[in-house]
């Protein structure tokens, strides 16, 4: 990986990347600060923008918009009480209460401290595990890859907010969408019903920009209450001194490995990290007494957590080709438009430009501390205005978006009619980002499926002859049959008592 | 939640939305067997239908379940809620000029359409600081169109109406 670093850097190190990096860092803040928004609907927003970028200046702006934004949400939990994203719900409890107490200016700096600090040490841990992640992965063939897909669907839908089969089914909606238009295989039309707009199949951009942002204006007109904005703490940016920093240390250092951990494996995502790091913190904690009141510590590991998050989401999508949750699973899919694909053969054969995302996560880490600083007094500004203000503009670039990728009209049917499929599964908790993940991995699980069904012979069950595909169908068998052993456990020791 | 209404409903959503899905389920796989996907057994082939086939069939079982769910339990006031709460009026007309925009960009363009649909749904979503809305809704398709139609040299829409 050295030997490709100067390459990589010079690659990193020109005006337009650098720009892009800013511009990413900017609109990864602001849709993170503004709640509503999010990591997911700012990757959605910006992907039009960078079809017109060269491949390293659009990794640039996903980078930073991704890691920017998880930082970005923990300013509206401390300012107004609302975590700008779900990533950042955890801070709410005590970034609020500091607020309240005059504090929020070093909130802001033990948020802003955090978050950077998470993400280099996520960003440590994807340079030296996703190179040798993918090295293995090079042993796998389509029998594997079917495995490996199967197993991370599983475990994304089984992680999903709500119930399982919710999740499993938004996969499946997914999945399906993605069989519209020519086989891949043999080119025959599936799907199209004689109608010659479908013929071609539904592209990624507005299934993307339906799932995440019309479904999101569609929440918002269904659910707003009044168009008035919300009441807003003063901001400002402060760091507490070193002495501080010292003795919250081994929480920093926890919370750093939770968040890369858990980012690591497939679907439990940001949300889940923070909290499990609030809690850790708040059990191992000598000031335990003091959380939920205005205690630092208690932001600090919800935000280091979060952000730790990235970087080990990133391990499996670049080494593998397999999104870990929604966000990355868009990065995934906007990488791959930008004829990069995430995957078993990324490393070997591009490793310049793999060396270069790591360099320019890196920057998107020190943009966090840069942006935050910078624009703390903004943010304050930024959240007075209201989202039935901010709205129309998302729809704008939705719009634009869903157009740009194909300049097809028959994309702003699509972006619309998966808005409201969207809309109406979110109304009832199914999870969108299996949606997003079954769209994008569908098609090599159905490739890999037919591929491994060619070399044995239309034998399935010579999948289980292959050692690594064995065990992970044995695993993703673990997975489906769990909720049903604990149920069956539960009920046994429901009716010992 | 709004006043009158009866949230204490025997069915859980689950049901409806398990039946909804069901119906498209099975018809999407009936649609697997016509004539233009030429094959012969159901699993004989690594056809063009055989791993939507799965899929669907998968799709059906769990809609199966999500039926069974909804009918054995009553669900949480917040998961019943969820659904009742929906601001019905305010979505229709949400949607409504939501569709009524995409044909607007379509027909008159970026500059044009985006501006009038950037008014219509800030209206329809309850904002009514016109000295502000207006002025955002025209500024915001111009600086698109500048930056992303003429700097980067994306296409945009122009407007099929002056084609």
């Amino acid at each position: 990986m050295l030997a490709h670093l100067p390459d990589a850097l010079s690659l990193t190190f020109s005006w337009n990347v650098l720009i892009a990096l800013l511009a990413g860092s900017v609109v990864g803040v602001v849709v993170g600060v503004l709640p509503g928004l999010g990591s997911a609907l700012g990757m959605v927003m910006v992907l039009p923008i960078t079809f017109a970028l060269e491949p390293a200046a659009a990794i640039a702006v996903f980078v930073s918009v991704y890691a920017c934004s998880i930082y970005g949400g923990s300013v509206s939990a401390i300012l107004i009480n609302v975590p700008g994203t779900p990533q950042s719900a955890a801070t709410v409890m005590d970034g609020y209460p500091m607020a309240q107490q005059g504090k929020a200016a070093l909130a802001l700096g033990w948020a802003t401290m955090g978050s950077f600090i998470g993400g280099m040490f996520s960003l440590v841990l994807l340079v030296l595990v996703a190179p040798e992640l993918a090295r293995f992965s090079l042993n796998f063939g389509p029998i594997e890859i079917f495995a490996l897909i199967l197993f991370a669907m599983t475990t994304i839908a089984w992680v999903s907010r709500g119930s399982m089969v919710k999740g499993v089914l938004a996969s499946l909606i997914g999945v399906f969408l993605g069989f519209f238009g020519p086989d891949e295989m043999t080119g025959q039309l599936r799907f199209d019903f004689d109608i010659f707009a479908l013929s071609g199949g539904f592209a990624l951009v507005p299934v993307l920009i339906g799932v995440f942002a019309v479904s999101e204006v569609l929440m918002q007109a269904a659910s707003m209450k009044d168009a008035s904005a919300p009441m807003v703490t003063a901001g400002g940016f402060k760091l507490a001194p070193w002495r501080e920093w010292r003795a919250r240390w081994p929480t920093i250092l926890r919370s750093c490995g939770i968040g890369s951990f858990i980012g690591i494996l497939p679907g439990t995502g940001a949300t889940a990290a923070s909290f499990i790091a609030y809690a850790d913190a708040k059990r191992r904690s000598p000031r335990r007494a003091n959380f939920g009141r205005g205690e630092p510590e208690g932001v600090l590991a919800s935000e280091t957590a979060n952000n730790a998050v990235s970087g080990g989401a990133m391990i499996p999508m670049l080494a593998l080709g397999i999104p870990g949750d929604g966000v990355v699973a868009i990065m995934m899919g906007a990488l791959t438009i930008h004829g990069i694909v995430p995957g078993v053969f990324l490393f070997h054969d591009q490793p310049t430009l793999v060396t270069s995302i790591f360099v320019l996560f890196f920057l998107a880490n020190f943009m966090i501390l840069i942006v935050g600083a910078a624009g703390a007094g903004l943010y304050a500004k930024l959240l007075r205005a209201p989202i039935s203000l901010l709205m129309p503009a998302v729809l704008l670039l939705s719009f634009v978006g869903a157009y740009a990728a194909r300049a097809n009209p028959f994309d702003f049917t699509v972006a619309i009619a998966t808005g409201v499929v969207g809309f109406l599964l979110r109304l009832n908790g199914f999870p969108l980002a299996p949606i997003v993940i079954g769209f994008i991995l569908g098609t090599p699980l159905e490739r890999s499926l037919r591929q491994g069904l060619i070399l044995t012979d239309q034998d399935f069950l010579a999948f289980a002859e292959r050692p690594i595909a064995a065990f992970l169908l044995a695993l993703t068998a673990l997975v489906l049959i769990q909720p049903g052993i604990k149920a069956a456990f539960r009920r046994h020791k429901g009716s010992t008592k | 939640m709004k006043e009158g209404r009866n949230i204490n409903s025997r069915i859980h959503p689950d049901f409806h939305y398990g039946l909804v899905l069901l119906i498209i389920g099975c018809g999407l796989l009936l649609h697997t067997g016509s004539d233009r996907y030429d094959f012969d057994l159901l699993f004989g082939d690594v056809s063009t239908v055989f791993f939507p086939r799965i899929i669907l069939i998968l799709w059906i079982l769990l809609s199966g379940i999500l039926i069974v769910s909804g009918l054995r339990r009553r669900g949480s006031q917040q998961d019943l809620q969820r659904v009742i709460d929906v601001r019905l009026t305010g979505l229709l007309s949400v949607l409504a000029v939501i569709i009524a925009s995409a044909m607007a960009v379509w027909l008159t363009g970026l500059l044009l359409g985006g501006a009038v649909s950037m008014v219509a749904v800030g209206a329809a979503l309850g904002y009514r600081r016109w000295v502000i809305l207006i002025p955002v809704s025209v500024a915001l398709p111009v600086i698109v169109h500048f930056a992303l139609g003429h700097v980067a040299k994306i296409s945009l829409p122009s407007g099929v109406l002056w084609n």
